[in-house]
């Protein structure tokens, strides 16, 4: 048994480009060319501190789909429900939306939180089937991203969005559901770990607490119903100290909802559990006991003591020697939003001007997020996705037979349209101008490896793909010939084409190595 | 939940594919090269469905000699008396009247069905529940093999070197739509491949594999991936082709996209047609997690529930249809689980709150037919805390597949489902 650790060590090696490469990918999805430009020269402190700035795109959700209740070009949060099959087309442009924000993420770690608290306080909006619930859910994670944890718990338990999914609006002092009152230990703030012992009637005493919170489809809002709140006392577990939470009558039984989270919260476990998640998240999926003690102890009192703000924590991981360790590197399997909005980023796809179209290629993006395993906005289930939760696979949970093939499937799509398909590719010879020396086929690679792999391939690899690129492996042209004579000009069309064939012939090869699926 | 035991599992865990560092692995796969495996019955395929969420048993076989009981407990869901599907050979039970399809595959003597499966101390929790259905462990929590995997990792000793080790060996186990793996690990491989659907391998790229992977997490994570690539160019083609041997032939299957479960099945009813050697195929059907809405409120007969156990009917009714019409009908058995049943009491909400014991439902034409097992004794006043009894444990109704199908040896059998607290169950025609 090891000793618990007061403090996290932080890194004082070296700060190199392969650090820094690292830190970007684990914060933002994916690196593009201009953050590493932005970011290159700075200190590692001076890195983390823009990353950890609040900042986030505030544009609202906006009618660009054809939604017949919303005048096009407007907002679309106050809109009433819609009828027929209206809901799931604002759900699918909602998610749209969600992809938006992802793709033109600002150098802040902002929409990654965004996306851990909907992994943490996952809700499916298929099964809610109101995308305004959906966008006020979406919204308090926004605008809590960097936040403070307690506070956003209390926010998402009386959220409309969760009191629908969890069927809390239908908890009634009559009959109790349990549902909300369970997850809300089990998954949001408590856990299963070595130190949780809340009990069975742990979970019903909350249910009990956190009746009568029902939804109002017209305010879009929850509201507190006396009516089906149950008055009696509600007597906790010795885990809970047998803590006992006072039975109110009237509008003041809600105030009993704050009550409970502060009691939760104010077990050591539930602010190690936090770190947990952020670890698994941010970090590794593997936490023994020597991480236990010489990490997540001293996190999680970092965490009490900040008194649930998030940010302190996250500093704390992202510039301790830790996560800094070359085991880790290329330790996490890309999860498909990492996979996509990553190179989308790191190949500056450009996205149309016309905003119905834009909603249209964010709209494509979620399907095919969701084809690959990670449907935001309609994760699989309330513990979120398998690949933070589910041992010994973990991050593994991304890629399978299926997945890995499709892969492959959709990046070879994107880099040769079919005719019917040309609304988004890669422009791999734009790409390749903005590297140093696009001229020499080893140059190449290693540059645009380096930015999009985990980790480098081995030595065959990079021989076989400078082979393609030279050559085609003895079959074509001279790269550098190419190369020169669209430099010389790039308008002929003949000269373009084979630029783009041969590039897209490599980074087909390069998309799917197991290198280009780590982080 | 984590112990002192599991973080040191945990930590040993740090490479599961590299079994030098996980002593646990390796002591059992030495003690896996002793055991022979002679005794596989060739040609015997276990067709497992998922029911997600918890499928709410007494709604779906109804106890109706429990009746007065059931309409005092769950009166806002109960199926009225009159609707409730009848069997010609008992008056305890009746169907859901969603399940006319299954009815008569009941009276063909098609369909067995044992209410009342479960475990001692049933955890509540979806995602222990699911665990420790495909673990078949209830002991440890984290245990990283599932009871597939272990059974076929005998059957296919040192997979996947060595195989296909004939022409029409297909992978010892597909999963088809969404799986987890979980259910057909190994105690260090993943002895299934997952499609979505049978376009899934073209033209596959699995990259140069020559160079040795190094000896951090993403050197592990490559070796993992490499695997799989092999395993997609070994049996993508192979799939791909068996599939386009044998057409659907039953006509009772709805239109493509209709019922998701009824398109898994499909493929999975292709694929042992064609002949195939694959023995385990898994499939699953979302939605059973009915806390709220189970119902229609204004008709309980109609609903969410309603609707999956139509689809569950149709799609095994159409899947044993197809059997029969490519004369495989004798060498299929299928059968359902879900993590949990549901309680006794219903939920204002029109709902079920988890419960214990679930109903499963085994099908084919070599299945004994019939119920096992009995109505469940309930209490006169259910209330929210009231469960059902569990009759038979799921471990010693998954260990009397293996020897009742696939002629698995006792010793076998120990070794792959450690604890079995019950007989084994007769569960085949003889």
């Amino acid at each position: 048994m090891g000793k618990d650790s007061d403090s996290i060590k932080s890194y004082s090696g070296e700060w190199t480009e392969t650090h820094l490469r690292h830190l970007l990918r684990r914060t933002l999805f994916g690196v593009s060319r201009k953050d590493l430009e932005f970011f290159r020269g700075k200190s590692m402190d001076d890195c983390v501190a823009v990353l950890l700035t609040n900042s986030i795109s505030t544009e609202p959700m906006i009618n660009y789909y054809g939604d017949p209740e919303v005048a096009f070009g407007d907002p679309v949060v106050q809109s009433t429900e819609g009828k027929g099959d209206l809901e799931k087309l604002r759900i699918a442009y909602l998610k749209a939306y969600w992809v938006g924000n992802i793709i033109n993420q600002h150098r802040s770690i902002a929409e990654k939180m965004v996306l851990f608290w909907h992994n943490h306080f996952a809700v499916e909006f298929s099964t809610v089937k109101d995308s305004r619930y959906g966008y006020k859910y979406l919204n308090t994670l926004r605008q809590n991203a960097l936040g403070n944890f307690k506070y956003l718990a209390r926010q998402i338990t009386t959220d409309p969005c969760m009191l629908v999914y969890l069927n809390g609006n239908l908890n009634n002092k009559s009959a109790p559901n349990e549902n909300y009152g369970r997850e809300l230990q089990e998954l949001f703030t408590m856990g299963k770990g070595p130190d949780s012992h809340y009990t069975e009637e742990d979970v019903k005493m909350a249910a009990k607490v956190l009746s009568g919170w029902k939804d109002n489809k017209v305010s879009i809002d929850s509201f507190f119903d006396p009516a089906y709140h149950e008055t009696n006392d509600k007597v906790f577990s010795s885990f809970y100290n047998n803590h006992v939470i006072k039975g109110r009558a009237g509008i003041d039984g809600a105030a009993e909802t704050d009550e409970l989270i502060d009691m939760i919260c104010s077990e050591t476990e539930s602010s190690r559990f936090i770190c947990r998640k952020l670890y698994r998240w941010f970090v590794n999926s593997t936490i023994d006991e020597q991480v236990e003690h010489n990490v997540i102890v001293p996190l999680a009192k970092l965490l009490v003591k900040s008194k649930y703000d998030v940010k302190p924590v996250l500093r704390a991981i992202l510039t301790s020697d830790f996560f800094y360790q070359p085991f880790l590197l290329g330790g996490m399997i890309k999860g498909p939003v990492d996979f996509f909005a990553g190179l989308f980023r790191e190949f500056d796809v450009e996205f149309s001007e016309d905003k119905t179209k834009l909603y249209k290629q964010w709209w494509r993006i979620s399907v095919l997020l969701g084809q690959l395993g990670q449907d935001i906005g309609d994760p699989p289930a309330v513990a979120g996705w398998p690949a933070y939760y589910e041992y010994p696979l973990y991050y593994k949970n991304w890629i399978n037979s299926e997945v890995l093939s499709m892969r492959d499937i959709l990046t070879r799509l994107l880099s040769f349209p079919t005719e019917s398909d040309k609304t988004l590719m890669f422009d791999f010879a734009k790409f390749a101008k903005g590297l140093k020396n696009p001229a020499e086929p080893r140059a190449l690679l290693s540059e645009s490896i380096e930015l999009c792999c985990g980790i480098m391939p081995g030595p065959s690899q990079i021989n076989y793909l400078e082979k393609v690129l030279s050559s085609d492996q003895g079959t074509g042209p001279e790269w550098s010939e190419i190369w020169s004579s669209y430099i010389a000009d790039d308008t002929s069309k003949e000269v373009v084409e084979k630029v783009k064939h041969r590039l897209a012939k490599v980074f087909g090869i390069i998309f799917a190595l197991p290198e280009f699926q780590l982080m | 939940m984590m112990n002192r035991r599991s973080f040191i599992k945990n930590s040993a865990a740090v490479a599961p594919f590299i079994v030098a560092f996980n002593p646990l692995a390796a002591a059992q796969s030495k003690f896996l090269q002793g055991v022979t495996s002679d005794n596989i019955r060739r040609n015997k395929v276990l067709v497992l469905i998922q029911l997600n969420g918890g499928n709410d048993g007494l709604n779906t076989l109804i106890p109706l000699d429990k009746y007065s009981i059931l309409s005092e407990a769950r009166k806002n869901i109960l199926i009225p008396d009159n609707k409730v599907l009848k069997l010609n050979d008992s008056s305890s039970f009746g169907f859901h009247p969603s399940m006319k399809l299954l009815q008569s595959m009941y009276h063909d003597k098609l369909l067995t069905l044992i209410p009342g499966v479960g475990y001692p101390n049933t955890d509540f929790s979806h995602f222990h529940g699911i665990n420790i259905k495909y673990t078949a462990n209830i002991g440890e929590k984290e245990i990283r093999s599932g009871w597939v995997g272990r059974y076929l990792e005998h059957q296919y000793p040192n997979y996947p070197n060595g195989y296909p080790a004939q022409s029409t060996d297909g992978p010892p186990a597909m999963r088809i739509g969404t799986v987890s793996p979980k259910i057909a690990e190994g105690t260090e491989q993943d002895l299934s491949i997952g499609i979505t659907n049978i376009t899934d391998f073209d033209n596959f790229y699995s990259g140069i594999d020559k160079d040795p992977v190094s000896n951090d997490l993403g050197g592990m994570n490559v070796a993992t991936i490499r695997a799989i690539s092999r395993q997609i160019e070994v049996y993508g083609p192979i799939i791909k082709s068996f599939v386009n041997r044998q057409n659907t032939l039953s006509k009772l299957y709805p239109a493509p996209e209709k019922n998701n479960l009824a398109d898994q099945l499909k493929i999975v009813a292709r694929l042992i047609g064609s002949g195939l050697n694959t023995p385990f195929y898994v499939v699953r059907q979302l939605g059973y997690d009915t806390h709220g809405e189970q119902v229609d409120q204004s008709d309980t007969t109609l609903g969410r529930h309603a609707d999956l156990l139509a689809d569950l009917s149709q799609a095994i009714a159409a899947f044993q249809d197809d059997l029969f019409l490519m004369g495989k009908q004798d060498d299929v058995i299928g059968m359902t689980f879900s993590e949990f049943g549901r309680r006794i009491a219903s939920t204002d909400s029109y709902g079920t709150d988890h419960g214990t014991a679930e109903s499963v439902i085994m099908f084919g034409t070599k299945v004994k037919g019939g119920i096992i097992g009995s109505s469940p004794e309930l209490p006169t006043k259910a209330t929210q805390d009231d469960n059902l009894p569990i009759q038979y444990d799921f471990r010693s109704l998954y260990a009397s597949v293996l020897s009742g199908w696939f002629g698995a040896t006792d010793d076998l059998i120990k070794t792959v489902i450690t604890e079995t607290p019950d007989a084994p169950i007769s569960l085949f025609k003889s």
